[in-house]
């Protein structure tokens, strides 16, 4: 842990009687200026990578109609969004709670327009969303940067996401992410065509999420032919290399599924594109065919990105075709976010991610005096200070009434030299080093 | 935190089922018998091979493997059930076998009084709860962290929801078994991250238990 590090833990907070108030919601977190500046860093240099993708940025605004918003939004998610109702109107608004949604209603909206037939669009953004907490995703705040590519539905824009998901981690020093492709097609399908209860289907769908084999030959085993069972419980087993996808191919060519197999193939394309154009993004592939959770959203390709330290994925995306429909254009879509604090847990695990340094920062510190004497010294450190900025230095000026006061409060605000400005019109200069702070000669 | 990089961590559950476990480990290649010998009261240990192994309260494994802290553990289903993790649950040990059950006194097991809220005590508030509701019937359910068997003998509940393994405790207490809920046994659990970032060795260790489990079922139905 670097010393700036450090210095983010060591904000002491008086304690509060929690019986008188609260300081913060369930969920609500502070970021702390070390904090706040490597993830400004890290936001920046994702967003540059996107921008030269030919991604543009865009900033929707943290209200939507709820009833609009959650068009987009899975059943789970749109529970989860804060609500309240319009002053004047009566109608009910929600904080964003996920930023894809409104990226297609903006582009729906400009279809004809600004968007032709046939156009293809690209933005990406960096937002906030708000859910309220839910089990041990007790943050409120989803903090992401993310892309939207609204209008190709082929494998190359599929193995486009991937690839720059992989740029992306890389700028930032991520060397050990692994992504986990899957294809609700395979599981949808292969589901569908089991013609079952929708309770019955909805905790198949729970069992196969857990990968419990076990459990999925338990509730299908009176209701479906034996073939059949073998194929949706291998799905919990179906995980790893890409060369899973032969024994996959194989097994579906023993029942009846089609559109089971279609998905398949269409997650080989995305995969063999990948292997064809950057052999070293596909060495970190991993399939899933097992993974059946957010139906509900996506359509084609879901990725996952995983890095070590981080316990969610750094990455979500994948394909979400009728997303847009659902705001009145037809157009396919696919998109990705990086989880940025999913993101950071990882590069401080793997010690990278570290901000740009900061320019080297001093204090200039007025001792109080009488009014007119201290007028001058603040008006010689203000000119001080001028001439520090324009060396491309930081420098603040604060009152202090004593030199070692002044020399404590510059080490937690992460000075690393003083000047101090005394009663008497002497000025000293300070520096700290290794041993501490020391006077230079002035 | 996440996963330690390149070391699989155990969560192990102290008690009962660590001793049933243990064998199936060792025939899956996992051998912890003569570390748990010599670490004496020592909660955290490294084995021969190279596994890190934690000893907690066996409630508390979902909660270390799903944060990543351990990679993969064992826990019954009744934990897990009423904790709901995002967990992956690739393989029934069969061991640590009972039921989760509905049981109320004797002299009342011919019906309840009707027109009354319907109190129950529980360890397992989540799984009671989900029970009844998917019976139409909203009770007041009342948490107790032990000797739940007092409940309604003590008139605190009218009925009970507990693990029931032979039905003895339940028996001296002067309460019947009316309903299972749902049967229990332990499982392998899988933190997500981990089985992409440690693919192959967690793939191993599912399919080495998986085969051992499989291989005892074959035996036991073969000497019936």
């Amino acid at each position: 842990m670097t010393r700036d590090e450090l210095n983010d833990y060591d904000w002491d907070s008086a304690v509060v009687d929690t019986s008188v108030f609260n300081p913060l919601p369930i969920g609500a977190r502070d970021l702390l200026p070390t904090t706040s500046r490597r993830r400004r860093s890290n936001r920046e240099r994702l967003l540059r990578v996107f921008e030269g993708w030919g991604y543009r940025e865009i900033t929707p605004p943290l209200l939507e109609y709820f009833e609009v918003h959650a068009r987009g939004l899975s059943a789970d998610m749109a529970e989860r969004c804060v609500r309240f109702i319009e002053a004047g109107t009566g109608d009910v608004v929600a904080l964003r709670s996920d930023v894809t949604p409104q990226i297609a209603r903006v582009i729906a909206q400009r279809v004809g327009g600004e968007v032709e037939a046939g156009d293809q669009v690209r933005l990406c953004y960096a937002a906030t969303s708000v859910r309220l907490p839910h089990g041990r995703h007790d943050r409120s705040e989803l903090h992401q940067v993310g892309v939207e590519c609204v209008g190709e539905q082929t494998p190359w824009a599929d193995a486009e996401l991937i690839g720059l998901a992989d740029e992306a981690l890389s700028a930032l020093g991520s060397t050990a992410h692994r992504f986990d492709l899957s294809h609700t097609g395979v599981g949808r399908k292969l589901i569908a065509g089991l013609d079952l209860p929708k309770a019955v289907a909805k905790e198949l769908r729970a069992r196969l999420g857990r990968k419990d084999r076990g459990g999925v030959v338990d509730l299908l085993g009176s209701r479906c032919a034996p073939a059949q069972v073998d194929a949706v419980a291998e799905l919990c087993e179906l995980y790893g290399p890409p060369a899973i996808l032969d024994r996959a191919r194989e097994l579906l060519a023993g029942v009846d599924a089609g559109e089971a197999r279609a998905a398949l193939e269409e997650l080989r394309a995305v995969v063999e594109v990948v292997q064809r154009q950057t052999p070293a993004v596909a060495e970190r592939l991993l399939v899933d065919l097992g993974e059946v959770r957010g139906f509900d959203y996506y359509t084609g390709l879901r990725m996952r990105v995983w890095a070590p330290g981080a316990s969610e994925p750094v990455v979500r995306g994948g394909r979400y075709d009728d997303m847009l429909t659902r705001y009145g254009a037809t157009l396919p879509a696919s998109g990705l976010a990086i989880d940025l604090d999913a993101l950071d847990e990882a590069l401080m695990a793997a010690d990278s991610g570290q901000a740009d340094a900061a320019a080297p920062a001093t204090m200039l510190a007025v001792q109080p005096g009488e009014p007119s004497g201290a007028g001058q010294r603040r008006a010689r450190a203000a000119e001080l200070a001028a001439s520090l900025r324009r060396d491309g230095q930081r420098a603040w000026i604060c009152a202090v009434a004593e030199v070692e006061s002044a020399l404590r409060q510059a080490s937690r605000r992460g000075a690393q030299g003083l000047v101090w400005f005394a009663s008497d019109g002497s000025v000293q200069r300070w520096r700290e080093g290794a041993e501490g702070w020391s006077q230079q000669p002035s | 935190m996440g996963p330690v990089p390149e070391q699989i961590t155990w969560a192990l559950p102290k008690g009962r089922i660590l001793e049933q476990a243990t064998p199936l480990l060792a025939a899956a290649g996992v051998e912890i018998a003569p570390a748990l010998k010599s670490v004496g009261r020592k909660l955290l240990f490294d084995l021969p091979t190279g596994e890190r192994v934690l000893l907690v309260k066996p409630v508390d494994v979902p909660t270390y493997v799903e944060h990543g802290i351990a990679d993969v553990g064992i826990a019954g289903l009744d934990t897990l059930l009423e904790q709901g993790r995002d967990l992956y649950e690739p393989v029934d040990l069969g061991i640590g076998r009972c039921r989760m059950a509905v049981a109320q006194p004797r002299e009342t097991a011919g019906g309840l009084r009707r027109g009354m809220t319907l109190r129950v005590a529980t360890k397992y508030p989540r799984c009671a709860l989900r029970h009844y509701r998917a019976k139409g019937i909203q009770p007041e359910i009342i948490p107790l962290f032990g000797s739940v068997e007092l409940g309604p003998i003590t008139g605190l509940a009218d009925q009970i929801v507990d693990l029931v393994e032979s039905g003895e405790t339940l028996r001296q207490n002067a309460l019947v078994e009316v309903e299972t809920i749902f049967e229990v046994s332990s499982r392998l659990i899988v933190n997500a991250a981990s089985l992409r970032l440690k693919q192959p060795a967690i793939s191993r260790i599912i399919h080495g238990l998986r085969t051992t489990v499989e291989e005892r079922a074959r035996k036991v139905a073969a000497s019936q």
